[in-house]
């Protein structure tokens, strides 16, 4: 019979030309085995996972996120260790596949280590910051604990990811995969990974079936009347009850910064994004509104708080300004776009629990708030000298926490005499480099990292070239970036890391935030502004 | 509970026996404690699936009991067993298929859909006709749009195994009722299954008319991203009769460059590109639109590092097929240092692409500050991008030259090869501008020469200015001690060199002559070399006859050489355009090149289509549709109501409702198109082109990023990758061609 069975495969792999959009879904593990494996057509299972394992997973060099044999393409993403792939045969649609790759590993995230991030929440709503997420991606470290994906999360709920897989994909087209509305599908319980002691973790239903007390008891959703008829999902269902009604704003906001030796930027951006956590009943509609340029240009300026419907004036962050030009907004499915384009309103019915609402890019009158002057001298071959002098512009009552600077230092040092004003500073060879933490940094203040490092002479790269084999004439045509690198090691740019609250690095304030539903209930509005460190790159 | 536990492979007998030793042989009760058990050991089959053991095959007596008992989780786990084993018993879903008839006819919407979907992945001819295809009709009239939706995909589904049923069956015209249907989940389903069936069947064709359009855009905002995607994707069919309708169905659809989703993002973006070539100077008369998809273009590179890979790719399209029309700053395409290695060599070239006179000082220290990285492959390749862009931009040569003297004065080898290869280039394209300063470095520095190419390139440069370098000779003398173990290309380059320098500087230059010319003659093999050398001879041999014959070969000045190899032909920029964002605009070659099952597109004709754009491109849509008509008897004859599959119309243009406001079309005299066709034809002829059975036969090969290398089109992919190793393959080659001529 199985014999039968493979002939029939080869043959088919033959017959059949173009496909579908998605031709198969696998997830493999690091190393290489099939977690989830899911075909839109017959037969040809074996052979494609095996060449995916073989040329991608076992080769070592960076690659492409794309691979395409003869007609058949392999888009893969990965994450964790995990790997997500799509195959295509013919010409598809990449930008297709690649956002479902992505939204399909966001709602296994969701569905299945939601819990993890909101044990590590605060009772308050606020997000743990994501600083050791900066910091970690410098350091390779991958942890489970954080709530990402993990194999573990997949072998233990692998049914549910398959009904996931079947409500996310229909003849390898992907279909709508917000979480609140797929959660009404899943009929199976959803178990927490071993890290956590493999405890039923949640039985992930919506509110409602909760509610209904035949379900608790039978688990089939079968007989819900919910489930009789299904319609257009959306993504939001009606029939939502809460007896608080919140909503939680979070402004993060990743300053991306490149400056040069000198002290001049290169670049400067800002990306943000608008989380929303709303715990709202029925279907209201919501009004956001922003200092965007285009709107502020139409209203009188005056004194600019004025223009701010937020009653506490503590909800206002520093470094706000009246108004800010925003480049490019992308906006989740659930706002009107035609109203955005036509007259900057955002007007959206939100999903349930958290979603969100925009990511914004803004490149003028960034505020920054760090400003790091480095010297370095480097005396012979074994020695490198630095000194680091950090200011903090941002105002005085504010604090940043989680302040790492990671200085690089040449290949081969052994030994760090490291001097600072502040915080700790420790070197590191693995990564070969200076690691300075700091806690607190108030504002408006000043640090000083000094330091000195030594080298085992010799022990540079091979890209080295020292400097007595140039003629003493070429001395005249050294351009000044080269001839500080006299140890001919190219230096990485210092990266900074940090997070700062209620500071604005934009100056993008939400003005003002109205819900409007039928009952007409009050809502309990929550913001906060978080400014973390994006690229925050100093070249020296 | 935990699950991983259960993927281990075993036996299907295994499973069996712990089957009905746990429920005491009766798999029939419908206990929660049996249930239970079920589960459980329905979840180890389908984790045994998921490994690829067939062997479950044998327990399929049980799964089909187990689908029988009313639970949902159990009956989802059954129907994934179902459609990976189907074509492989039959018989027994012929036998049981009272069990899928009562779920079709459910209550529950979720069952009803469940039981379509799987009975859809049945291949069994029978079945098909006497089940799946006539509940299929029913369903497609459901109160549940989400069980339409499933029965269309289903429709797709079953039209992958047999095509012939569907067409029989008149389920196609059911589809394209279904493109009126109320909601939008099912009318993108049915736009996107109705696109899979054109693809294989190249015969029909979606044709969508004004009304269509505007009911298809309105349906917009009520879908769902992905819905939105492939109802975008529809509106590519549209073909705009008139610039006032292009510029509003732009103005409709640029919100949608603003989803987060990029798939709709770029869609849009397709979609507002294609309707761009039916607008008269689209720059002008929407003036935001070059800020506007300037902008989302360069929001979206926030995101994850493969769909940054894939944004990047296609704005190098765009700026080669519409650079007018996209707006753009090069400081955004620097790149970070934790950028992978693809992205970082993409961002090269889209620097390279938006330098300009401008910008010329940024983008030269940033590419200084890229020649000096560790890494050497971007190292070299920033070197190579700032050549080009000496290459590219005259005034800003200068500059260019001294910042590639500056890196070459680090001494550290890789630079420094790189810069002789790159200085060689700029020489060939500014040959009075030669800096004796530079060369004397590159003299100093010779013994770091060691691969091919750059001493090929070095050897060039001493040969043709072998009267500026006092030092020729030595080096001459120290690169022709290794002579006989160099690779083909410098041999014969340095054999060339050697002349060069004989016929400025006889008496110095003789005794290497005579030793170079009797080691190629003598002791070496290759043919090339001892054919030239020889020839060589012979000329210097007979200079009493020929006295300026010598001079005149081998001294020539050679052609100036440009940077108009990036220019793409016209009409694959025009494909790629249409399929932005696919896997095609990724490796930037045209579609049957890399996919050769794969549907071309091309614009078609209108009134508004901009002839100043498609000049030539248009007399080729032309021929293509006089094939046409000759087929056009041949085509399925599906009632031709407006939104439906039906055959193309000829492109006569006195069908169509002219503008006035349009001056664009000049009507064009029979006489008058056909000269058009000659002279395209011609082109074509010269340019050489790929069957799809020429691709057949080539191997795979692919570079380190995946990108296949042996197609024989001139195409962008390669060709980009040609000019960062642009080589004096081109000096040797017209050399020996002249030489070829002379002797014949």
């Amino acid at each position: 019979m199985i014999e039968i069975c493979q002939r029939y495969q080869q043959l088919v792999l033959i017959a059949h030309g173009n496909t579908v959009m998605i031709t198969a879904f696998f997830i493999f593990n690091r190393k290489g085995d099939i977690l989830i494996s899911k075909l839109f057509r017959d037969n040809i299972r074996h052979n494609i996972a095996e060449v995916f394992r073989i040329q991608v997973i076992s080769s070592n060099e960076i690659r492409s996120p794309i691979l395409t044999l003869g007609s058949t393409t392999f888009l893969h993403i990965k994450s964790n260790g995990l790997w997500f792939v799509a195959v295509a045969r013919s010409n598809q649609d990449a930008s297709i596949i690649f956002e479902f790759l992505n939204k399909f590993r966001q709602l296994l995230e969701t569905s299945l280590c939601g819990h993890r991030k909101n044990s590590a929440n605060s009772s308050d709503g606020s997000r743990v910051n994501d600083v050791a997420k900066n910091v970690s991606h410098y350091i390779n470290a991958v942890s489970t604990s954080d709530g990402h994906l993990c194999e573990d999360d997949i072998t233990n709920n692998f049914t549910v990811v398959y009904e996931l897989l079947d409500q996310a994909i229909e003849f390898g087209y992907p279909q709508n995969m917000e979480f609140g509305v797929l959660q009404r599908f899943l009929s199976t319980p959803v178990y927490g990974s071993s890290n956590s002691g493999s405890s039923l973790i949640s039985k992930v239903t919506s509110p409602n079936l909760l509610r209904s007390p035949d379900l608790n008891r039978h688990n089939t959703a079968a007989t819900s009347e919910d489930l009789q008829f299904v319609g257009d999902v959306g993504w939001r269902r009606p029939g939502i009850k809460y007896r608080k009604n919140e909503i939680f704003l979070w402004v993060n906001e990743e300053i991306n910064v490149l400056m040069n030796a000198n002290g001049t930027v290169l670049q400067s951006y800002v990306n943000g994004n608008i989380q929303m956590k709303t715990k709202l009943t029925g279907m209201p509609v919501c009004r956001f509104g922003l200092n965007d340029s285009l709107i502020m240009n139409e209203t009188k300026s005056g004194n600019p708080l004025e223009h701010y419907d937020v009653p506490n004036t503590a909800a206002i962050p520093k470094a706000a300004s009246d108004k800010v030009v925003l480049e490019d907004c992308k906006f989740h499915q659930c706002v009107e776009l035609d109203k955005f384009d036509s007259d900057r309103l955002i007007h959206f019915v939100p999903p349930d629990d958290e979603f969100e609402l925009m990511k914004y890019r803004c490149t003028e009158n960034i505020n920054l708030p760090f400003l790091i002057s480095p010297q370095i001298q480097e005396s012979g071959k074994t020695l490198f000298n630095f000194n680091i002098s950090m200011k903090s512009l941002f105002p005085p009552k504010l604090f940043a926490t989680n302040v790492v600077i990671k200085i690089p230092v040449p290949p081969g040092s052994i030994k760090a005499n490291l001097e600072s004003t502040g915080g700790k500073a420790r070197f590191s060879t693995e990564e070969c480099a200076v690691i300075w933490k700091l806690n607190k940094v108030t504002g408006q203040d000043q640090l000083v990292l000094q330091g000195s490092v030594d080298i085992v002479p010799g022990s540079v790269t091979k890209t080295t070239q020292s400097d007595t084999t140039l003629s003493p004439t070429l001395n005249d045509f050294k351009s000044p970036i080269l001839s500080q690198n006299a140890l001919g090691w190219s230096r990485p740019p210092i990266l900074v890391s940090f997070n700062l609250d209620m500071f604005s690095a934009s100056g993008l304030v939400v003005r003002y935030l109205k819900v409007q539903e039928k009952s007409n209930y009050t809502t309990m509005k929550f913001i906060k502004y978080i400014t973390q460190a994006g690229t925050y790159e100093i070249r020296y | 509970m935990n699950d991983s536990r259960l993927f281990i492979k075993c036996k299907a007998i295994e499973i069996q026996n712990d089957i009905i030793s746990q429920t005491n042989g009766s798999t029939t009760k419908k206990s929660a404690k049996s249930l239970k058990i079920k589960k459980q050991c329905m979840k180890r089959i389908v984790a045994n699936v998921t490994m690829g053991n067939n062997e479950m095959i044998n327990i399929s007596p049980f799964v089909f009991q187990f689908y029988e008992l009313d639970d949902l989780e159990l009956k989802g786990m059954c129907c994934y067993y179902f459609s990976t084993y189907c074509h492989l018993f039959p018989e027994k879903y012929l036998a049981n298929k009272d069990l899928f008839i009562n779920d079709l006819r459910s209550t529950s919407s979720v069952i009803r859909s469940l039981a379509m979907k799987t009975i859809c992945y049945f291949p069994i001819e029978e079945f098909q006709k006497d089940i799946t295809v006539p509940y299929m009709r029913k369903l497609l009239s459901d109160p549940d749009s989400y069980v339409r939706k499933t029965t269309v995909f289903g429709i797709g589904k079953v039209f992958e195994l047999n095509p012939s049923l569907i067409e029989e069956s008149r389920l196609i015209e059911k589809l394209n009722s279904l493109l009126h249907d109320p909601s939008a989940s099912v009318v993108s389903a049915t736009v996107a299954v109705l696109d899979y069936i054109i693809e294989t069947s190249p015969e029909m064709k979606l044709s969508i008319d004004e009304e269509n359009v505007s009911s298809l855009v309105s349906l917009l905002p009520k879908a769902s991203e992905f819905s939105q995607a492939y109802l975008l994707n529809a509106i590519l069919s549209y073909v705009p009769q008139s610039n006032q309708e292009s510029i509003d169905l732009i103005s409709d659809l640029l919100p949608y460059l603003q989803h987060a989703n990029i798939a709709v993002a770029i869609n849009a973006l397709k979609v507002i590109i294609y309707l761009s070539n039916y607008v008269k100077a689209p720059q002008d008369s929407i003036s935001v639109l070059p800020q506007r998809l300037g902008n989302s273009l360069v929001s979206l590179l926030a995101k994850s590092p493969e769909i940054q890979f894939l944004v990047l790719r296609n704005v190098i399209l765009l700026l080669l097929s519409k650079p007018n029309l996209i707006k753009l700053d090069v400081t955004m395409f620097f790149c970070q240092y934790h950028d992978p290695i693809y992205v970082k060599d993409t961002k090269l070239e889209i620097i390279y692409l938006l330098a300009n006179y401008n910008n010329l000082e940024i983008v030269l220290r940033e590419l200084e500050e890229y020649g000096t990285e560790a890494d050497i492959q971007m190292s070299r390749k920033s070197i190579r991008a700032i050549g080009n862009l000496a290459i590219k931009l005259e005034d800003g040569a200068e500059k260019c030259t001294d910042v590639l003297v500056n890196l070459a004065c680090s001494g550290i080898p890789f630079i420094i090869q790189e810069t002789v290869i790159v200085m060689k280039n700029i020489y060939r394209k500014y040959p009075d501008k030669v800096d004796e300063h530079t060369i004397k470095i590159f003299v100093e520095n010779s013994d770091a020469i060691e691969d091919a190419e750059s001493k090929a390139s070095f050897m060039w440069i001493i040969g043709t200015y072998c009267y500026l370098i006092p030092e020729s000779l030595e080096v001459l003398k120290d690169f022709s001690h290794s002579f006989k173990d160099e690779p083909l290309d410098v041999q014969l380059t340095t054999l060339t060199t050697v002349i060069k320098f004989y016929l400025r500087c006889p008496t110095q230059g003789e005794s290497l002559l005579l030793d170079i010319l009797k080691v190629c003659t003598e002791n070496l093999s290759d043919p090339d070399l001892r054919d030239r050398a020889y020839f060589y001879w012979k000329i210097l041999s007979s200079q009493k006859k020929f006295p300026n014959a010598a001079q005149d070969i081998v001294l020539t000045e050679l052609p100036i050489i440009n940077s108009d190899q990036d220019k793409l032909d016209s009409s694959i920029l025009e494909e790629l355009e249409l399929n932005i964002g696919t896997l095609a605009s990724i490796y930037l070659k045209p579609v049957k090149s890399v996919f050769r099952l794969s549907r071309t597109r091309k614009l078609t004709d209108s009134p508004a289509l901009q002839v100043e754009y498609n000049k030539s491109i248009k007399s080729s849509n032309l021929k293509d549709d006089m094939e046409d008509v000759q087929t056009k008897v041949l085509k399925i004859d599906i009632k031709s109501s407006i939104g439906t599959i039906t055959s193309p119309k000829l492109s006569d243009n006195d069908s169509y409702e002219r503008d006035p406001a349009d001056g664009v079309l000049d009507r064009q005299t029979p006489q008058q198109r056909f000269t058009l066709l000659r002279k395209k034809s011609k082109d074509m002829l010269s340019r050489p082109s790929v069957s799809s059975r020429d691709v057949e036969k080539k191997e795979d090969t692919f570079d380190e990023y995946g990108l296949p290398q042996n197609s024989k089109t001139p195409n962008l992919g390669d060709k980009l990758k040609r000019r960062m190793t642009f080589t004096r393959k081109k000096s040797t080659m017209s050399l020996k061609n002249q030489a070829r001529n002379f002797t014949s």
